[in-house]
């Protein structure tokens, strides 16, 4: 039970807001030494988990080219054209984003989207154009953090529970395999995806209704704050 | 057969040349630890790439440094010269459409390996190696829109790409190493058995009769831990 105590200092140090690389490696080293591993094993624990997960950190790679475009003027690029299309407010946006982007996911289409490379350089800065379109003034910080927050989500929801989806996905391939050598069950990856449908439609419904609402909370976020307060910021 | 090792090299190398531009900037406020933090982030790239022949602990010695430096406040974001947003309004202006060719270059490069390009096989094998399909066509990807980047926009120097990437590298920070400690944590709590105790103390606080509550319980359970510590725990890595 003393490795538990890692948890513990995981759930501490966030909630005291230290800088969550130090909560992690702390939270595992604490772990490991309650377990009776030995530092040069720990050490190489570190290692391999490094080695074994660049794959994750592989999306920064296209960060040269998203800054290239952006410095000849991408983002407002992406906010003149929507500032055009009517009726396309920033709620509504990030749902047919939401839709395109879980749709593929369900295809295997996972690398269409992504934050660096589709959130950030286009998708960000068209539903802010659309809020600053219907509301024709700056925006407050507090505003556009929380249609950055929202973007983001829009992307992380849909490829989340879109990929399930399709069945040769990392994640479908690992509760099989795991499953099966840990149960000794023969589970078909077909019925996992197939299973994962339902949860897929209600992630949609459910953040697809809290997009719809979006237009309507930043409007009310707006409306308490005056005007003159933002630009400053 | 192609693997995905290069890739890893190549996100090394643009990770360590941050690294070496944030050495040779006086006027960046945290010179030298930022440099070390992107350095060593680079050649950890590369080493993990030969951790069958190499010992480990070196690189564990430096992913706990990475954290460390990160960890004690010692990295920030520098000034990297870039358009204004005057000139960046003006030149959308004249490039328009053409902007986001770049962009939408990488998804269908990437799009087309993983269901076209996989499929080919050569000398009885298979061109790309399994699994490893999407990263290989996002590392074209990226070289391919770089290239096409620099025929349209035309920069005055192609490095500028190098510094572009350096900027929003910095404006991300520390951060970017932390889907990867979040992995690693993982690994760690499998490994010193935190999962089976919470299994223990789950069996304990709900009746195996009830497979309604079980599945509850392991629901509300695995929702409590992402929310603590992000996918890591729900993965199983090792």
């Amino acid at each position: 039970m003393l490795p538990l105590f890692g948890v513990a200092v995981v759930v501490a140090g966030f909630s005291l807001r230290r800088n969550p690389l130090l909560v992690v490696t702390v939270a595992g080293v604490v772990s490991s030494l309650l377990a009776g591993i030995s530092p040069v094993h720990i050490l190489d624990a570190f290692a391999s988990g490094f080695a074994s997960s660049r794959s994750v950190s592989l999306a920064f790679i296209v960060l040269p080219v998203v800054g290239l475009a952006e410095r000849f003027g991408l983002q407002q690029r992406a906010k003149t054209l929507i500032e055009r299309a009517a009726g396309l407010t920033a709620g509504r946006l990030l749902l047919v984003y939401l839709f395109v982007r879980q749709t593929a996911a369900a295809l295997g289409l996972t690398s269409i989207g992504g934050v660096p490379q589709m959130v950030r350089p286009v998708i960000y800065p068209m539903a802010e154009g659309a809020v600053r379109r219907a509301h024709g003034r700056e925006l407050p910080v507090r505003v556009t953090d929380h249609i950055k927050a929202h973007a983001a989500a829009a992307d992380t929801v849909g490829a989340f529970f879109g990929e399930d989806v399709f069945v040769a996905v990392g994640a479908v391939l690992l509760i099989t395999a795991y499953v099966d050598a840990t149960y000794h069950l023969k589970l078909d990856a077909v019925q996992i995806a197939f299973w994962a449908i339902p949860t897929a439609i209600a992630a949609f419904l459910i953040h697809g209704f809290r997009l719809l609402r979006l237009d309507g909370t930043i409007s009310a976020m707006l409306a308490s704050e005056p005007d003159d307060a933002a630009g400053g910021a | 057969m192609i693997t995905a090792e290069w890739i890893y090299w190549l996100a090394g190398a643009l990770f360590l040349s941050t690294g070496i531009e944030i050495a040779l900037d006086r006027s960046h406020p945290k010179r030298w630890t930022n440099a070390m933090f992107w350095i060593l982030l680079g050649l950890s790239f590369f080493y993990g790439s030969f951790l069958t022949a190499l010992p480990h602990w070196p690189l564990g010695i430096a992913v706990i440094a990475m954290a460390l430096i990160a960890g004690c406040g010692l990295t920030c974001a520098g000034t990297v010269t870039t358009t204004t947003d005057p000139e960046r309004e003006e030149s959308a202006r004249r490039k328009g459409n053409l902007l986001f060719v770049p962009a939408l270059t990488i998804p269908a490069i990437t799009v087309a390996f993983a269901v076209g390009i996989s499929r080919i096989n050569f000398a009885g094998r298979p061109l790309l190696a399994a699994g490893q399909e999407t990263l290989v066509g996002l590392g074209v990807a990226v070289i391919v829109a770089l290239i096409v980047g620099i025929v349209l926009l035309r920069p005055q120097q192609p490095f500028v790409a190098l510094r572009e990437g350096r900027r929003l590298l910095e404006s991300v920070g520390w951060a970017v190493l932390l889907p990867q400690m979040l992995a690693v944590l993982g690994g760690l709590f499998t490994q010193a058995g935190v999962g089976t105790d919470v299994g223990v103390l789950a069996a304990h606080a709900v009746s195996e009769h009830s497979r309604i509550l079980a599945v509850v319980a392991y629901a509300l359970g695995m929702a409590l831990f992402t929310i603590v510590m992000g996918n890591a725990f729900a993965a199983f890595r090792s």
